[in-house]
């Protein structure tokens, strides 16, 4: 996730695998690294784009502190906890009901 | 209280497996003890069947409702902790809030920039509040969502929620056990919205809504049906003022669980008969 965070922009397998193995000794396999973007981006933790024939991966979440928030809350099902929102995106109809409720109409 | 309807059938359909459950014990005691009993079993009677299906069936039950307790309840200590370590003193605005909320000490601000409010822990709740959220909304949306918040407290939703987890854990052979679980949830978060309306306001809540939908992150991550499903009844609840239907239990669903209370009943009834056979207090 560090390697993410610096960069910024969204960056290929190939790229993360050179960031994390420059001082790296032994070297980590390309298919580790596929494996655990791919597991971040499952978990909402990094997000995935197409990039050419394979995939360029970005940080969805800003800190460490925003994962750790994000992992409880997707852990409450589990757990004692009454949410008020999940990690929706509400859709363009429910938003467009909501607006006019707010409108009083 | 009928709205509560699926948790209370949780409770009595995990209740009335008990008797069956310990009936497997006793059978499985009687074949270890009884002479008659083991020979029926050689014999190869189905009632002599029935009990290690039983006695199975409730290891099962009670090792998954207890993983399931204990792992909530460590979870929920970990948020709990984590909202205790990342604690804030809320801004000037949102502390006028909270000067008039009548459970302001059980509300825990923490700084983060994730759209947080819940109300956690299952005997002493506590609501727990992002900075964040907490100053993007305005004073009447705020009051909303801590009034919905406050009718989780008093209602005690996150002990309800555990317990409809653990419950549905102990079901694990009726498939609509799990279904009721989602229902129980839905039923809680749309008493706590129309608590949330009574006090603030269609309106304000709305608002909240609109807010905090728009404010989460990451349109890449695609939300679990479940939760993109409620969203939709409470817009659908504030529109009309009354909680709306539930979608039906799929025709699988009901089969397995119609399938798995059969067998439940059909060793039940096996076990019953090797007793009454074998059993010496009689």
């Amino acid at each position: 996730m560090d390697v993410l965070w610096r960069a910024g922009d969204p960056l290929p397998v190939r790229a993360v695998l050179a960031e994390l193995n420059r001082d790296r000794e032994p070297p980590l396999a390309y298919t580790t690294v596929m494996t655990v973007l791919s597991r971040l981006a499952e978990r909402g933790i990094a997000r995935r784009h197409r990039a050419g024939r394979g995939y360029a991966y970005e940080a969805a979440l800003a800190s460490p502190a925003d994962i750790a928030v994000r992992q409880l809350l997707d852990e409450h099902g589990e757990a004692a906890v009454a949410s008020f929102v999940d990690h929706v995106d509400g859709d363009a109809r429910l938003r467009e009901r909501l607006r006019r409720l707010v409108e009083g109409r | 209280m009928t709205r509560d309807r699926p948790f209370l059938v949780l409770v009595v359909a995990a209740a009335a497996t008990y008797p069956a459950l310990s009936l497997g014990w006793c059978v499985a005691a009687l074949l270890g003890t009884e002479r008659s009993a083991w020979e029926m079993w050689l014999a190869g009677h189905p009632g002599a069947l029935a009990a290690p299906v039983l006695v199975l069936a409730a290891a099962v039950s009670v090792g998954g409702a207890g993983r399931v307790l204990v792992r909530g309840w460590w979870r929920t200590r970990r948020f709990r902790r984590w909202a205790e370590r990342h604690r804030t003193r809320p801004c000037t605005t949102v502390s006028a809030v909270l000067t008039g909320f009548p459970a302001r000490d059980r509300v825990r601000v923490v700084a983060t920039d994730a759209p947080l409010a819940v109300t956690v822990g299952a005997w002493r709740p506590v609501i727990v509040v992002g900075d964040a959220l907490a100053r993007e909304l305005g004073t009447v949306e705020l009051r909303a969502v801590l009034a919905h918040e406050h009718a989780h407290v008093r209602r005690r939703d996150p002990l309800r929620s555990l317990l409809a987890l653990v419950l549905a854990a102990h079901l694990w052979f009726l498939p609509a056990a799990a279904e009721l679980r989602g229902r129980a949830w839905r039923a809680q978060e749309l008493a706590a919205d129309r608590a949330a309306v009574r006090r603030s306001g269609r309106a304000a809540l709305a608002a909240a809504l609109l807010r905090v939908t728009a404010q989460v992150p990451g349109a890449a991550v695609s939300a679990p049906f479940a939760t993109a499903e409620l969203l939709a009844a409470r817009v659908a609840q504030l529109e009309s003022g009354v909680p709306p239907r539930p979608a039906a239990v799929s025709r699988r669903c009901g089969a397995l669980t119609v399938a798995g209370a059969c067998a439940f009943v059909v060793a039940v009834a096996g076990a019953w008969t090797l007793m009454v056979l074998t059993c010496p207090c009689w």
